[in-house]
């Protein structure tokens, strides 16, 4: 790669970031990559061809890889920066009291439990946040509640209020704008988040 | 209520009909807690906001990424509820 170029710089002196230039590269090809790739596959499913546009990320398997591969990433992260004495200055912390750490190794656990609960809830998080609204919209639009459906086609109710499901599914759809850029801004932070956890020099 | 008629119901009523009303149950009780948490960041950040209003920028950063992580509570659980209504 060899170094990288003098214009990164000025994002570090601009934002006042103390990491080092090589770091601040990894990071910003992380991050940006990330987001990018999050926010386009999250805006094609608003297009409305059918059968063409659908939402990436409304599959869990493309999530799911997403956000694996951010955590082997910020694994190699951290080993790459700390070594292998990472992983025990993560699982027994200096701060925490000594008999929870060796006595009764609940804390080794509980931190155990937290790092491979990012993965889970970053590839769910932006896997349900994507599916619910276009389910929502689906259902409005087509109607298919059992029961509130027959209800409601029969009768005058339904011709009063028989816009209410289109309008419904416009400011569904809407929504699904303002989901879609705050899931991919959302991702992306906790990914620099995750990086920032694994690059800082002490605990 | 004894353990005879709950065995008696359990066998008559299937496992997809227990499915669905588990589902229902999810997707109810999750969002109790989301809306509750949605209802106080956002309480407070306007609060926050009403009180210093140069702070605005950075509260309504904070306050959009505090969403985003609370709704993703109540997502978990429709995920429970999409995982149930596919019960057989």
């Amino acid at each position: 790669m060899g170094e990288p170029h003098v214009i990164v710089h000025i994002p570090l002196q601009l934002f006042g970031l103390n990491l080092s230039v090589t770091n601040f590269v990894v990071m910003l090809w992380v991050v940006a990559t990330v987001f990018f790739f999050v926010l386009f596959n999250n805006l094609l499913g608003l297009v409305p061809i059918p059968g063409y546009f659908h939402a990436g990320t409304s599959n869990l398997n493309v999530t799911a890889t997403l956000a694996v591969i951010v955590f082997l990433i910020v694994q190699g992260v951290a080993i790459k920066t700390h070594g292998l004495k990472y992983y025990p200055g993560v699982l027994f912390p200096k701060g925490a009291p000594f008999w929870l750490k060796f006595i009764i190794p609940l804390m080794p656990v509980v931190e155990l439990i937290g790092i491979f609960a990012r993965p889970f809830s970053l590839a769910i998080r932006l896997f349900a946040n994507m599916t619910a609204g276009h389910q929502i919209i689906i259902v409005l639009l087509t109607g298919d509640l059992i029961g509130v459906t027959w209800m409601l086609h029969h009768g005058i109710v339904w011709k009063i209020i028989s816009p209410a499901p289109l309008v419904g599914a416009i400011v569904m759809d809407a929504f699904e704008i303002f989901v879609a850029f705050i899931q991919a801004f959302i991702f992306a932070l906790l990914t620099a988040l995750y990086l920032g956890e694994a690059l800082e020099e002490s605990h | 209520m004894d353990t005879n008629t709950v065995a008696q119901a359990a066998q008559i009523i299937s496992t997809a009909a227990l499915a669905k009303l588990g589902a229902g149950l999810a997707i109810g009780l999750g969002t109790l807690g989301s809306g509750v948490g949605i209802g106080v960041i956002f309480g407070k950040s306007i609060e926050s906001a009403a009180r210093q209003p140069e702070a605005l920028p950075l509260v309504q950063r904070l306050m959009f990424t505090g969403f985003a992580l609370v709704e993703a509570q109540a997502l978990y659980a429709l995920l429970i509820t999409f995982i149930l209504l596919a019960a057989k």
